[in-house]
């Protein structure tokens, strides 16, 4: 492409590419269709034929349905499962913590899958937290659980951050305080007992006598923070006998400042700078023997480089797909043109113009091809959407399937290229001989 | 132009920008012999890369290390194959990477700031020739104090880090 038209094409919005490539692959086709159609009206014969063998036609659509299916689920599942997953962790800027392995960090911080991790200890967080580039340094604590619910330890200016205000209730001010998220198993007004560990090795009994007492409630944030359940953070120290974050004689305070000799440890500490270059500033003054800092969202992207490698094998199997089920909708369609031989052969010989009866084959064609390409769409979209609701429910993960222009062009390309395919059965029926197919 | 390029504009602005004088003993790049390093010697560059690649924009990574007792600043770049060189961020934005320009990044006093894939790096704009695996161009890389000239490798497509990485130099 010239420097010129490459540098035109960049510039031009998103949506107006999408729009011109979706343009790009129809315009043929209207024009082709335009020309066959011209100052005839083969819609009546076109119907008449869809309707005589109306099973054959149904079968042969949903062939093609499920096979566009099957390419547009694919396309917006890794979508829809790419945009879940960094919309879970957009609020997780900077995340600083002992060093070991960043994607364990990051699956126990962001999407709380629990992991016995080392602490980052009172000096280090007094660092982070009075770094002149940070705006936020909050502890986040895990390990206690409730009906499966993880019990995370934090401060209040972290669930400010997460949810930019509570739903309902109000925020945690003592230590037997608690704010639910929106699908946590704990209501305003419920108290309940934590239980030490997570899934099958929780034990429960463990924090006996300790009750904490729903307080507030979170919006849903599509994240699996949705049904965590948060305390603050010198209460998780506190249950587990450990100092309070804070000296004896302030032993009722809640949140920050802490002090350094009384801070316990902390597995992660969540950072955010309001400047974005300073979060970078920060990655790399934190980046040492003693601390890992990391962006989520760089982890996330190497995740997503390799799912991209899976999306690009996808790809090519959905297009070899398309492409040996248009030779099929080729081969199919030879075959449902002899069906109507006779009575093409009879429409001939009463005089019809071969125009005519190409426009009818080629029209009773395209009906058949658009409607498959249509219910696959539905198809498509229906099977991401049943798929993502499941993700979403074995993850808490908010992932949400939508037909987006990739999809759309699919759909288009394959109805492009399959209509200028069914060009060739339309010349075959004008090739065959009439005498012939009136006597078979 | 820009004024930092003329070697006696930049010298100036160096001595009255730096009160330290490791920094402002010598704003001017060095290179050592293989290329792989240059700097005024408080402020090293080690490891300039880029991708191979024919795309009309490309990301340059290196690492600065400021071994000076002041805070430099980073903030931007020349070459004669792009356009314009500037300094943007790694951001993940609905699932899909972007890089944000950012105006200067500040390197702390002993600390080494590395511009790394997703996150900190110099984005070649208008990039006039394809970048071939092998082969070495050259980048003037701005700060503060003045410029650095040093060479960049380009590394295969797929690298994620310069091929003489953890070597010392």
């Amino acid at each position: 492409m010239p420097d010129r038209l490459e540098d035109a094409w960049n510039n031009l919005p998103v949506l107006a590419q999408d729009i011109a490539v979706l343009a790009g692959l129809v315009a043929p086709l209207v024009v082709i269709g335009l020309i066959i159609v011209r100052r005839l009206n083969p819609t009546p014969l076109a119907g008449a034929m869809l309707w005589r063998y109306r099973f054959s036609n149904a079968l042969f659509v949903t062939l093609i349905a499920i096979s566009v299916g099957i390419g547009v689920g694919l396309i917006s599942q890794e979508r829809a499962l790419r945009t879940g997953t960094a919309n879970a962790a957009d609020k997780f800027d900077l995340i600083i913590a002992a060093p070991g392995s960043e994607m364990t960090m990051m699956l126990a911080a962001v999407y709380l899958q629990p992991s016995d991790v080392p602490l980052l200890d009172g000096q280090t967080y007094s660092e982070i937290a009075n770094h002149e580039n940070v705006d936020l340094a909050a502890p986040i604590a895990f390990g206690d659980s409730y009906r499966g619910a993880p019990v995370v330890g934090t401060t209040a200016d972290f669930i400010d951050h997460l949810t930019g205000g509570l739903e309902e209730g109000e925020i945690f001010t003592a230590h037997t305080h608690a704010v639910s998220g929106a699908l946590a198993p704990a209501q305003i007004g419920d108290t309940f007992e934590p239980a030490h560990g997570h899934g099958a090795a929780a034990e429960q009994g463990a924090h006996a006598g300790v009750t904490y007492e729903v307080v507030g409630r979170m919006p849903p944030t599509g994240s699996p923070w949705d049904r965590a359940i948060l305390v603050p953070v010198e209460a998780v120290w506190d249950v587990h006998g450990l100092a309070i974050g804070h000296a004896p004689e302030r032993a009722d305070q809640i949140g920050p400042p802490f002090d350094a000799e009384y801070f316990p440890g902390t597995p992660a500490v969540l950072v955010r700078a309001e400047a974005l270059w300073a979060n970078y500033s920060l990655r790399s003054e934190f980046t040492r023997g003693d601390t890992m800092a990391f962006f989520p969202g760089a982890v996330l992207a190497q995740l997503h480089s390799v799912m991209g490698d899976v999306r690009q094998v996808m790809s090519i199997m959905a297009i070899v797909t398309q492409i040996l089920v248009a030779a099929s909708v080729l081969t199919g369609l030879v075959i449902l043109m002899r069906l109507f031989a006779r009575r093409l052969a009879l429409l001939r010989a009463l005089g019809a113009p071969d125009r005519y009866v190409f426009a009818v084959v080629w029209s009773y064609a395209g009906a058949l091809i658009g409607a498959g390409a249509l219910l696959g769409l539905v198809l498509g979209y229906g099977a991401a959407r049943v798929i993502s609701r499941i993700i979403t429910q074995r993850t808490d993960i908010l992932v949400q399937a939508s037909v987006g222009w990739p999809e759309i062009h699919l759909v288009a390309g394959f109805v492009a290229i399959t209509m200028l395919l069914a060009l060739a059965p339309a010349f075959m029926v004008l090739s065959r001989n009439i005498i012939t197919d009136l006597r078979a | 132009m820009n004024p930092l390029r003329h070697p006696l504009t930049s010298a100036l602005l160096a001595a009255a920008l730096l009160a330290a004088p490791a920094l402002a003993s010598d704003d001017h790049a060095h290179h050592d012999e293989d290329s792989h390093v240059a700097g005024t010697g408080a402020v090293e560059l080690v490891h300039a890369w880029v991708r191979a690649g024919d795309d009309d924009t490309t990301l340059l990574f290196v690492e600065i290390e400021n071994a000076s007792d002041r805070n430099v600043t980073i903030t931007g770049g020349e070459s004669d194959i792009a356009t314009s060189v500037e300094l943007v961020g790694f951001r993940l934005k609905d699932g899909e990477t972007v890089y944000e320009p950012l105006p200067q990044v500040p390197v702390r006093a002993g600390t080494t700031m590395t511009l790394a894939p997703n996150g900190l790096a110099l984005r070649l704009n208008g990039v006039t020739e394809p970048m071939v695996e092998g082969d070495e161009h050259e980048i003037e890389i701005e700060f503060d104090f003045g410029h650095v000239d040093m060479h960049f490798q380009v590394e295969p497509a797929d690298a994620t880090r310069h091929s003489h990485a953890g070597h010392q130099h």
